[in-house]
């Protein structure tokens, strides 16, 4: 994890390199990197390990499988970042750490919070018309957007957690150094 | 709500949801906080009626990207020289959000109007560029950007001369947006956070926006700063600030820099010369 810095003497080991993207950019990436790692860590931001079990009456853990595995679909499908996507699943797992959701209307907590991931990280977002479209109208518009307003109620509006991604993509940038190869192709490895 | 009660409007901005409550606070805990109101859940069916805010854009419906982009970003912001968010509640069967913000006196916009004898004092001049920068600072260090900053939501406290950011929906005022988004990049940065900031160091300087006129300012900015050589236009802004000393001048032009790969980040502005005789604030 110890990352080597041309112009630091520091020697606290920091990730922390110079990059392109304008978001991390130069004497902050340390900063943003310690605030990033220390708001993963807030327990308001991570599901509970047990809520199938404490929380949940109807859903279970292969019904959870099974919607992930369709969101992986649907992200493809609209071209989503694959931050969404994580984002995603883990509004999910925090709204189902707080509130019991019948099997008929997780899919409906699966677009909803992909419809927030969306407008939270992506340029131009799908619309609400799509999500619902996606899940062959099982869904109304209304229904997408009430529930929308749910798990930004229930979820306090704390969308902005960094995810496995977040990390992922500060550490290959850290190990190529100077290279330039493609990260895209070390993140699918 | 019942906590809070009506006492005057910040600002002068006149949609209702647009607009920035004071409300005093009832009761023994006193004080007053600043209101915004928020559309949570736009009427489907009513949306040119209730909500300027959400109709702008009728592809979109629920929540306003923008709105729920500040309210997360609200949300973990714990900084002195930034607007606290004192709670959110719900209101209109759960349709409307209500953030309820700490309490300043006015906009800076205000203050420059309206004291004018004190606000012409280059020493306070300094002393809240420098909370500026410490506010911006601390957006660029937790990976943010503000994206409109402009004297309209930058609050002053006149008592003890604070100066605090609010961070909330508001449209980027073009005469302080910086030049690459002028030029058509579309996302905020941290760089043209920093353009804001030098414009507003100049409109604090001089008391009056540093570019004026409702035309596109593209122009305004190049007739001031000079198409990219950059040889040509510190001249240039030593005649626009005659009474700034020039470590002041030094650092607005490293503000105003055309190119936002080179202008001077808020960290690097804490640390410039112009700061040095300034004794202050812990």
């Amino acid at each position: 994890k110890k990352a080597v810095s041309k112009s630091d003497s520091d020697e606290k080991p920091h990730v922390h390199t110079t990059s392109d993207d304008p978001q991390m950019c130069g004497p902050y990436v340390s900063d943003i990197y310690e605030y990033l790692h220390k708001m993963e860590a807030e327990t308001k931001r991570r599901p509970l390990p047990d809520y199938l079990e404490k929380v949940q009456k109807d859903v279970t853990a292969n019904m959870r499988g099974v919607l992930v595995d369709w969101l992986v679909e649907v992200a493809e499908e609209y071209k989503l970042c694959s931050d969404s996507l994580f984002l995603s699943i883990s509004y999910i797992d925090r709204f189902l750490s707080l509130n019991a959701v019948t099997r008929q209307r997780i899919q409906l907590l699966g677009v909803s919070s992909m419809l927030i991931a969306s407008k939270y990280e992506e340029i131009t977002p799908p619309n609400v018309e799509d999500f619902c479209y996606i899940t062959d109208n099982t869904y109304t518009k209304e229904e997408v957007v009430k529930m929308e307003a749910d798990i930004l109620k229930s979820l306090k509006f704390e969308m902005g957690n960094p995810t496995a991604k977040t990390f992922l993509r500060r550490f290959i940038d850290v190990a190529q150094g100077s290279y330039k190869a493609s990260s895209a192709q070390l993140e699918f490895l | 709500m019942e906590k809070y009660k009506r006492d005057g409007v910040i600002g002068k901005e006149r949609n209702s949801l647009r607009q920035i409550h004071k409300y005093r606070r009832q009761g023994s805990s006193g004080g007053s906080v600043v209101v915004k109101r928020f559309m949570l859940q736009p009427k489907l069916d009513a949306l040119s009626t209730r909500d300027e805010e959400a109709s702008a854009d009728p592809e979109e419906t629920g929540v306003p990207i923008k709105t729920l982009r500040q309210i997360s970003l609200l949300k973990v912001m714990q900084h002195e020289n930034i607007v606290r968010l004192v709670e959110m509640n719900y209101e209109d069967g759960d349709s409307l959000v209500r953030l309820v913000f700490e309490y300043a006196d006015m906009d800076l916009r205000n203050f420059l109007e309206e004291y004018a004898a004190k606000a012409s004092d280059q020493k306070l001049v300094k002393k809240l560029l420098c909370q500026l920068l410490r506010g911006v600072a601390h957006f660029h260090s937790i990976g943010a950007a503000h994206g409109a900053l402009n004297p309209k939501n930058v609050l002053i406290d006149i008592g003890n001369e604070n100066l605090k950011i609010l961070n909330i929906a508001m449209d980027a005022d073009a005469l302080y947006t910086a030049p690459e988004l002028l030029l058509g990049s579309t996302e905020s940065s941290p760089a043209a956070d920093m353009f804001a900031v030098g414009c507003i160091f100049a409109e604090m300087v001089n008391r009056r926006p540093l570019f004026q006129g409702k035309a596109a300012n593209i122009n305004n900015i190049f007739n001031l700063l000079g198409t990219p050589t950059e040889e040509n236009w510190p001249g240039k802004l030593s005649e626009v600030f005659p009474n700034l000393e020039p470590h002041g001048l030094d650092l607005i032009s490293k503000l105003l820099c055309l190119d936002p790969s080179k202008r001077i980040k808020a960290c690097a502005a804490l640390k410039h010369d112009y700061f040095k005789d300034l004794i202050l604030l812990r």
